[in-house]
């Protein structure tokens, strides 16, 4: 695995996991609609931590009705269905309302993506401060290194997150801006 | 013939301090072993869960 932190990059030339692969194909959607980063558990997975999920959090940016519309349309063309709702509409009025909305493969529940807006400035700071994680079969865009350990650590805190925090601070000890983790530290808590 | 040097896990007193313990060396086998070598063991969990 390669850390280039000027360049925001990560090669990683893993033998994708199925749920690599499950996130590489919603991504493929997503990303024709929209500017998106993966945030929380699935990028330590991605980086290599021992453990699975049920979810995969994600940030799109705000983006109008008649946009999320033809995300939608195409999302339900490949197989996928929202958790919360069936109309564009009602799923639309929850992303507004700073609710997140979960979207799963046509008769499963789990693995499923869980869609949000920001909702403040910090988590629109993990627009400008992605790193790209380039794999054999695709790019993905995932929060920062530092975003992921300052939210883990400080922020959530529960023993998972603590230690998917510790993974990627071991991982990476010698390429972190420690600097940036801390006045991320203040911002959030 | 040389014995190739080989880390081992220090076990935790406590079962949070275990998960610690593991998870350090666990880095250890990703700096120390092929991308591919440590996705293919990290995979068998993975992909017994997701289908």
């Amino acid at each position: 695995m390669e850390y280039n932190r000027a360049k925001r990059k990560i090669i990683v030339n893993k033998t994708l996991s199925n749920l690599d692969k499950f996130v590489l194909n919603f991504i493929k959607i997503l990303k024709k609609h929209v500017d998106y980063v993966i945030i929380s558990g699935y990028v330590s997975i991605l980086l290599g931590r021992t453990r699975t999920t049920e979810d995969i959090d994600i940030f799109i940016e705000k983006i109008s009705f008649e946009k999320f519309s033809k995300l939608y349309k195409e999302i339900k063309k490949n197989g996928f269905w929202c958790l919360n709702a069936e109309e564009a509409e009602e799923i639309f009025n929850y992303l507004k309302d700073n609710l997140a909305v979960r979207f799963a493969k046509k008769d499963k529940t789990v693995p499923n993506f869980e869609i949000k807006f920001p909702k403040n400035k910090i988590d629109e700071g993990a627009f400008d401060d992605f790193v790209t994680v380039i794999l054999h079969q695709g790019k993905l865009r995932v929060s920062s290194l530092e975003r992921q350990i300052a939210f883990k650590k400080y922020y959530l805190k529960s023993d998972k997150d603590i230690e998917d925090a510790m993974h990627i601070e071991d991982l990476f000890r010698e390429k972190l801006d420690y600097n940036k983790i801390n006045k991320l530290k203040e911002a959030i808590i | 013939m040389s014995k190739e040097k080989r880390e081992f896990l220090k076990p935790g007193k406590t079962n949070k301090k275990e998960r610690i313990s593991f998870i350090k060396f666990w880095v250890n086998y990703m700096k120390t072993h092929s991308d591919k070598e440590w996705s293919n063991q990290q995979n068998i969990i993975i992909n017994s869960q997701i289908k």
